[in-house]
């Protein structure tokens, strides 16, 4: 009989012991974790090569061992400063080496801070293009290039988001057009023009950099927008909580984790030191009733 | 044309550009009437300035030519490695010295010519609507430098400012791989694959004086 006791105190050791690391390195992973669910990464204002930003690709490795994402989406501002090929390898290539090795594929937007050129980096999945579509599974992303929002490229994104089938639309790119930061805040001309495609043809979720801080704003007509710019640099206090704001954290580097199960997304944003300082879950929005339809009655 | 009580004046606040959109906002505001006579009297499509925007459009097209004969022999960039980006940018500054040679004699003016003034209009007018914050986010990264040059490389390591997606749905359209940007005050035609200025629009951006 005495094995039968051991067996279970072990058992219970080693259980006490993971979680006792776990809360140590401050990883508790919020979601639901579905096995065939949509699971991706969002990061934004990343590329400064400091120790910050390897330290938050570390939680980012560290966290992929509990939620196996296999994409990350990038807000823009991926690499600053100079950016010849020794700073791809110090500002992308290096730090998160763990995950390109892992097959994680990276989908960039261009920020004010990225040259033109960056489109062509392979590992940016961009096919050198400045704004581009792709889906996985449910979910099709837009992905757009907020420094230069010209006719052609709303024409495209119209079009793109006219002929879109998909539960989920996320829209994501550099500027924000809702943020209570107060070093940029919301990019009012460029909500002028894209907030009403958005409503028009359901998005449901747009992700956006640019303020270096971390906000999940109030749903705004039915939309919900996130801001996560501070995954390298970061503007520590600049948060400046207003009606729009749900949550948010300014007090040092964060990244977001985010999957999508059927009409559930879930999100969880985790700092440099591994601590949960958002999470939530929403439901899709439903799909407006077609005019036709409403015609009818 | 109404100008109200404003004159352009001439760059010191290059580098400051809230406390000069702040300026022109606090003035403008100020009087709705004349700012509504103002505003009428710009947007409307005089044969004047239809001729000199299909001028500017045809000067445009020509451009668009001979980049494309500068072209002809250069790789197209395909995406690729961390060495990609540096491919393309020689191609670009290939491109660049050919177009530099074929446009030596390119003067200020050469392609805007007289729809210059009609596009610092539409500036004018897209300033007016905005609130401070609006106005300062509108011009905050703009590069100081100034004043531009034709023919000029496009300052590498500044950030690409934002160019407000209202006032280029009231610009001409261009053909792909030219963008309209801002440069300290000046409004400048760039060429994207070779990055160099192909002519801008002095002082665009409306500072006034109290």
């Amino acid at each position: 009989m005495r094995p039968a006791r051991i067996g279970p105190a072990i058992i219970a050791l080693l259980v006490l012991l993971c979680t006792s690391l776990a809360a140590q390195r401050g990883l508790n992973i919020t979601l639901p974790n579905k096995p065939d669910s949509v699971k991706f990464m969002a990061m934004g204002d990343n590329g400064t090569g400091e120790h910050e930003q390897y330290e938050l690709a570390q939680q980012m490795v560290e966290a992929r061992k509990q939620f196996a994402f296999d994409f990350a989406i990038m807000l823009g501002d991926n690499l600053y400063g100079s950016q010849r090929p020794a700073d791809f390898v110090a500002k992308f290539e290096r730090p998160y080496r763990p995950l390109l090795d892992a097959g994680v594929k990276f989908y960039a937007s261009l920020g004010n801070h990225d040259e033109q050129n960056n489109r062509f980096y392979k590992p940016w999945n961009m096919n050198g293009e400045r704004y581009y579509t792709y889906t996985k599974k449910n979910a099709r992303f837009f992905v757009l290039d907020s420094d230069y929002i010209d006719p052609k490229q709303l024409d495209w994104v119209t079009q793109q988001l006219k002929d879109s089938t998909d539960d989920w639309k996320i829209a994501y790119f550099h500027h924000p057009l809702y943020s209570s930061a107060g070093r940029h805040g919301s990019e009012t001309d460029l909500r002028l023009v894209l907030e009403p495609l958005f409503i028009k043809y359901g998005v449901n979720v747009v992700f956006s950099g640019h303020d270096h801080v971390y906000e999940r704003v109030k749903p705004q007509k039915g939309i919900y927008y996130f801001v996560s710019g501070s995954a390298g640099q970061l503007r520590k206090g600049d948060l400046q909580r207003s009606a729009l704001t749900d949550a948010g954290f300014d007090q040092d580097q964060a990244f977001m984790l985010v999957e999508i199960d059927k009409d559930t997304m879930s999100v969880q944003a985790v700092s440099r030191l591994g601590r949960t300082v958002d999470s939530a879950t929403i439901a899709r929005q439903m799909k407006k009733e077609p005019q036709a339809t409403a015609a009818r009655q | 044309m109404t100008r109200l009580n404003s004159k352009l004046l001439a760059i010191p606040t290059i580098g400051r550009p809230a406390a000069a959109v702040a300026l022109i906002f606090t003035l403008y505001a100020g009087c709705p009437g004349a700012l509504a006579a103002a505003s009428a009297q710009e947007t409307a499509a005089t044969p004047a300035r239809e001729g000199a925007l299909k001028d500017f459009n045809q000067r445009v097209d020509a451009y668009v030519e001979l980049k494309k004969k500068m072209h002809t022999d250069l790789a197209k960039t395909k995406p690729g490695d961390r060495a990609t980006t540096g491919k393309a940018e020689a191609t670009e500054d290939t491109l660049a010295a050919r177009l530099q040679i074929a446009r030596k004699d390119a003067k200020p003016g050469d392609v805007f010519g007289d729809a210059g003034p009609y596009l610092k209009q539409i500036i004018e007018r897209d300033t007016k609507t905005r609130g401070i914050r609006d106005a300062y986010a509108a011009m905050e990264e703009v590069p100081a430098k100034s004043p531009p040059a034709v023919n000029a490389i496009y300052p590498e390591k500044a950030a690409l400012a934002t160019v407000p997606p209202l006032i280029l749905m009231n610009f001409p359209r261009l053909p792909d791989g030219l963008e309209y940007r801002f440069m300290g005050r000046d409004l400048i035609l760039r060429d994207r694959d070779a990055n160099i200025i192909v002519d801008f629009v002095a002082g665009a951006v409306p500072v006034l004086k109290p």
